[in-house]
């Protein structure tokens, strides 16, 4: 039985990693394989300077990357510090209105985006945003429905003594939340981050919609474009195409190691991986 | 937000650059111009724009034109519309046969006036066939650039192992696909080479049904397509991959890597003979251990070709139109094409180059094929609705392309597609 | 719910006084101001003009122009190719979610067992999810080559003569289908988790009325399993039915997408294609909302039908 486990297992592994192992394995190909499309699973060629070259070819990967960091730096930034104070706003603080309000923001969650894309895109036109990544930045800055509610769930857990005690301090309800609950809502930061960054780092529709200039693309978008570079007849540098698919992988698997451990708020939030 | 370091020392040097030819030439102490302009293409079509740029740029020291170049061609289209859509399109633009799917929707500055007033005659200059591709209704929105006709491309050690003889342009329909047979070389059930490349994009069939005698759309503005000739056309060409199985089916060229085409087939030596463009000759430049030339296209009933041309349009939103006409004069005329033929790049529109001893010598291949081809053009039926119509095309041949479906019934299909499409059902 | 938002904090209750309160509503106004800001740029106001949109003709560059309710009628009567997008939608989604949500009991269940090494092996299951979906897509343009392709070598090895997968009308759906189960990581982490919340003492109870292996996964693992597979249901639907990098990579050539013959074709790059390629922005915004209905339509037929069969561990307790 133990056998039979251990057996089914392995495979489901080999299944699962098959396909990265041949990821890496086209990304180390040389130029002429690459062409000749005779790949192997196994890495018969060790082509490291394809890493170099991915940087040093015609196509802009530094830049791409670049605008990967500043996008999904900043859409963490915006996404986490706004929807956390939103959600403190509506565990805490009484105010009428407020529960038709969330139940506006729940409401919103069924909400697909397509709806409000065409629109949205016309009012980024408006202000001239197109071909810059604000109109897939700024929004994080108006904080996100689905995470304000697991975040106000997590700060309800929190035991209201500790901000009650405060405010009889004399605290203001803002430095509260800065003070004594931003601090204490880690964990659900640290998981609403991870998401926020996973979902922003992949992200494909948005860029491909508003970016047209290559030195404002980001990496999602560029491997398209290295992909794409073939078009007309040529096949695309497949070898190129993987280093930056592998460059794009690589920081989802090193901030999954790093979040690991908030592994279970990450599972909660993370519904789907379809972009 | 969107000045990275590596823009602003760019833009830094451009001003020091423009301050340093002003300061050079007192004379031209004109507004300091910066313009876009947008390309699709390889690495190396985006090295001879760039090349055009900087002559231009010494002709016009004050106006400054950054190039913005999309690799490949498939998304440009939707770039181009995005940006236009945001207020920042380009203000000069390379366009194709979309050139009225951007012009019907006013976003393309009609160049009537201005070629008027700089005195431009366009049949004179480009010829009338490549000119009226970018006309609409009575307008001019592009000024053609390039226009390298769609050739035969043989292999010549291929045809002299077959003891053929080299093709021309009196080959018919019989003698292409005698020799293609000929030409398919076999190891068991695998072709190891095919006697002819082609595939699914529109150039390569709809030059066997106007060959035919077929059309798309007729005068009147009313699709044609399922017409005899054009089912004749289709079954001949689909023939040649099912029924001779001399060249590769889409099922083949899968195979070898998504969006691989006969271009790289045939500088592999898997293809004997394809039809392309000009920019073949460059791509083919790498392949030393390839020997090649070109010829016009077999004739079927008539003679026809397509051109593979594009031409630059100015963005009618542009702040700068009239310094854009005068990049896009200059850009077409002799002095601003020439490094299209010194980099091989393409057939040059202006005819005074197309004729030229310096575009003879440019390659040791036939480029006389490419004069002898003009003659033989003919205007594809694009229009606003041009990318619908492709969509409409790709979506009704593609099972037929993979023998599942037969000629006729994907030509009604086809017919009754650009009615509903077209509203003249 | 209700219930807890009121819940005010014992001392302000005591206080009583009108200023801290007001104070403290316009506090509330002011931090959730974002969100609320947000709400109507982004959110109420797009819906308002999306909905407005899909009544008019719009290109993007001239006016709108009205037309009534002829997009919506024009998409269910005189579009050839919405029915097939509708059931191509339909197909994927009621086929990879639940066949997702199969595969991921399964391989949760080995991974629950006390096994050496089990650390690798539910990395190596969790891998494929880390993988953005633009490379999991170029990757799995080459997995399904037809020849060359791994899959079809594979196949090869048992002597099946595997199909053209992305080029077969028959097999592009399958192949994507394939794709979302190899990212069967985010749901089997989901469900283990739930599995491992699962009390011992109910394995024990079962065990005791002599229960096997397969009855305890039957009667205790499975039933306490439902509401994850609820969650993971609704979620896994919602995002089925948006799919869009995957079809705009591996069925398509920057031209068109969905191939061959809009076998792959699907809600939402259909929609990208009326808006983007064509500028049909008002047909486009119809569909936005059809897509809507629908999600909402199916969303409320799984919440209504989870009393059915989605099994709270409260209702253990009280019975």
């Amino acid at each position: 039985m133990r056998a039979l486990h251990y057996a089914t297992l392995t495979v489901i592994a080999a299944l699962c990693t098959a396909p990265l192992l041949f990821m890496v394995s086209m990304s180390l190909s040389s130029d002429a394989t690459s062409a000749r499309g005779e790949f192997s699973l196994f890495p018969t060629e060790w082509e490291f300077g394809n890493f170099v070259a991915a940087f040093t070819s015609d196509l802009p990967t530094g830049s791409f990357l670049l605008n990967s960091v500043i996008l999904t730096g900043l859409a963490v930034a915006g996404q986490v510090f706004v929807s956390a104070m939103v959600a403190y706003a509506f565990a805490r603080l009484r105010a009428p209105g407020k529960n038709a309000l969330f139940v506006v923001l729940l409401s919103t969650l069924m909400l697909p985006a397509e709806i409000t894309l065409i629109p949205q895109f016309t009012l980024f036109s408006e202000l001239g945003w197109v071909d810059t990544l604000l109109p897939l930045i700024v929004p994080n800055f108006f904080g996100g429905a689905y995470n304000i509610f697991l975040m106000r769930q997590f700060v309800s857990r929190i035991p209201r003594e500790l901000d009650e005690a405060a405010s009889l301090d004399g605290l203001g309800y803002f430095r509260v939340f800065t003070r004594i609950v931003l601090p204490m809502m880690k964990p659900a930061l640290i998981a609403v981050g991870i998401f926020t960054f996973s979902w922003n780092w992949g992200w494909f529709m948005g860029p491909l919609i508003y970016l047209s200039s290559q030195e404002n693309m980001p990496l999602a978008l560029g491997v398209q474009v290295m992909y794409a570079t073939g078009g007309a007849g040529q096949a695309p540098p497949w070898n190129l195409v993987m280093v930056g698919s592998l460059l794009l992988t690589l920081p989802m698997i090193v901030v999954y190691f790093f979040g690991q451990k908030y592994m279970h708020e990450l599972s909660v939030t993370a519904g789907s991986d379809q972009k | 937000m969107k000045l990275p370091p590596k823009a602003a020392a760019a833009a830094l040097a451009t001003g020091l650059l423009l301050t340093a030819c002003s300061s050079a030439d007192p004379g031209g102490a004109n507004e300091k111009i910066q313009l876009t302009m947008s390309v699709w293409g390889s690495k190396e079509d985006a090295a001879t724009y760039t090349a055009r740029l900087a002559l231009a740029q010494k002709k016009f020291p004050n106006i400054t034109v950054k190039l913005e170049h999309t690799p490949g061609s498939g998304d440009y289209d939707q770039k181009i519309q995005t940006a236009l859509a945001g207020r920042k399109g380009p203000d000069i633009m390379q366009f194709a046969e979309n050139v009225h799917v951007f012009s019907s929707k006013n976003q393309l500055a009609p160049l009537d006036d201005y070629l008027a007033k700089a005195k431009v005659d366009l049949a004179q200059r480009f010829g009338d066939r490549v000119s009226a591709a970018y006309q609409r209704e009575g307008k001019t929105y592009a000024m053609p650039d390039r226009s390298g006709a769609m050739v035969l491309y043989y292999n010549k050690k291929a045809f002299d192992e077959a003891g053929l003889k080299y093709p021309d342009a009196s080959w018919t329909w019989t003698d292409f696909r005698a020799a293609a047979q000929k030409l398919t070389v076999r190891e068991g059930d695998k072709v190891t080479r095919y006697g002819f490349a082609a595939g699914d994009w529109w150039p390569w069939w709809m030059t066997f049904m106007k060959q035919n005698g077929g059309e798309i759309i007729d005068a009147s503005g009313k699709p044609v397509v399922n017409s005899p000739a054009n089912v004749e056309a289709l079954t001949f060409y689909n023939d040649l991959v099912y029924v001779d199985k001399v060249a590769p089916s889409p099922t083949d060229y899968a195979n070898l890597g998504k969006d691989i085409g006969p271009d790289p087939l045939f500088a592999q030596g898997k293809a004997a003979m394809q039809l392309t463009g000009f920019w073949n000759i460059g791509a083919l430049k790498a392949v030393p251990d390839i020997q090649w030339d070109i010829a016009p296209i077999w004739q079927g009933k008539q003679k026809a070709t397509v051109a593979f041309g594009s031409g630059l349009s100015i963005n009618n939103n542009s702040e700068h139109k009239d310094a854009a006409f005068q990049i896009i004069d200059y850009l077409t005329g002799e002095e601003g094409q020439r490094p299209i033929v010194e980099n091989n790049q393409d057939a040059p529109a202006n005819l005074a180059l197309l004729d030229s001893d310096a575009f003879m010598k440019s390659s040791k291949a036939n480029m006389k094929a490419f004069k002898e081809s003009t003659a033989m053009i003919y205007t594809p039926p694009t229009g606003a609705h041009w990318n619908e119509m492709q969509k409409v095309f790709t979506d009704a041949l593609g099972p037929f392309f993979q023998n599942k479906a037969d000629a006729q019934s994907t030509l009604d299909r086809v017919q009754k597609d650009l009615q509903t499409l077209l509203g003249t059902g | 719910m209700t219930a807890t938002l009121d819940r005010a904090p014992a001392s302000l209750r005591k206080a009583g006084a009108r200023a801290p309160r007001n104070r403290e509503a316009l506090w509330f106004y002011l931090l959730a101001s974002p969100w609320i800001i947000g709400f109507v740029v982004l959110t109420l106001g797009p819906m308002l003009a999306s909905a407005y949109l899909s009544l008019t003709d719009w290109d993007l560059f001239t006016s709108p122009a009205w037309v009534g309710l002829d997009n919506y009628v024009k998409l269910f009567t005189a579009d050839p190719v919405f029915w097939k997008v509708l059931g191509n939608t339909a197909f994927y989604s009621f086929l990879s979610v639940p066949l997702t949500m199969v595969a991921s009991v399964g391989v949760a269940y080995l991974l629950n067992k006390p096994l050496r090494g089990k650390r690798i092996f539910r990395t190596a299951v969790y891998l494929p999810t880390l993988v953005p979906m633009v490379a999991t897509s170029v990757l799995f343009v080459w997995m399904f080559a037809p020849d060359t392709g791994l899959i079809n070598s594979f196949l090869a090895l048992f002597g099946v003569d595997g199909p053209a997968w992305l080029l077969d009308a028959a097999w592009v759906k399958p192949a994507l289908i394939l794709v979302s189960v190899w990212q069967i990581g985010t749901s089997v982490m989901l469900l283990l988790a739930g599995m491992q919340g699962i009390p011992r003492h109910l394995y024990e109870a079962a065990a005791l009325d002599g229960a096997g292996q397969w009855q305890q996964f039957r009667h205790v693992t499975l039933p306490m399993l439902t509401p994850v597979i609820f969650f993971n249901l609704v979620m896994g639907i919602i995002g089925a039915f948006q799919v869009f990098a995957q079809i705009y990579i591996m069925t398509g050539n920057g031209r068109s997408m969905g191939g061959p013959d809009n076998a792959s074709m699907m809600i939402v790059p259909y929609l990208f294609d009326h808006a983007f390629r064509f500028n049909h922005m008002g047909y486009a915004s119809a569909i936005a909302w059809v897509l809507f209905v629908i999600l909402l339509a199916l969303t409320l037929l799984v919440i209504r039908s989870s009393s059915l069969w989605v099994f709270y561990e409260n209702e253990v307790r009280r019975k």
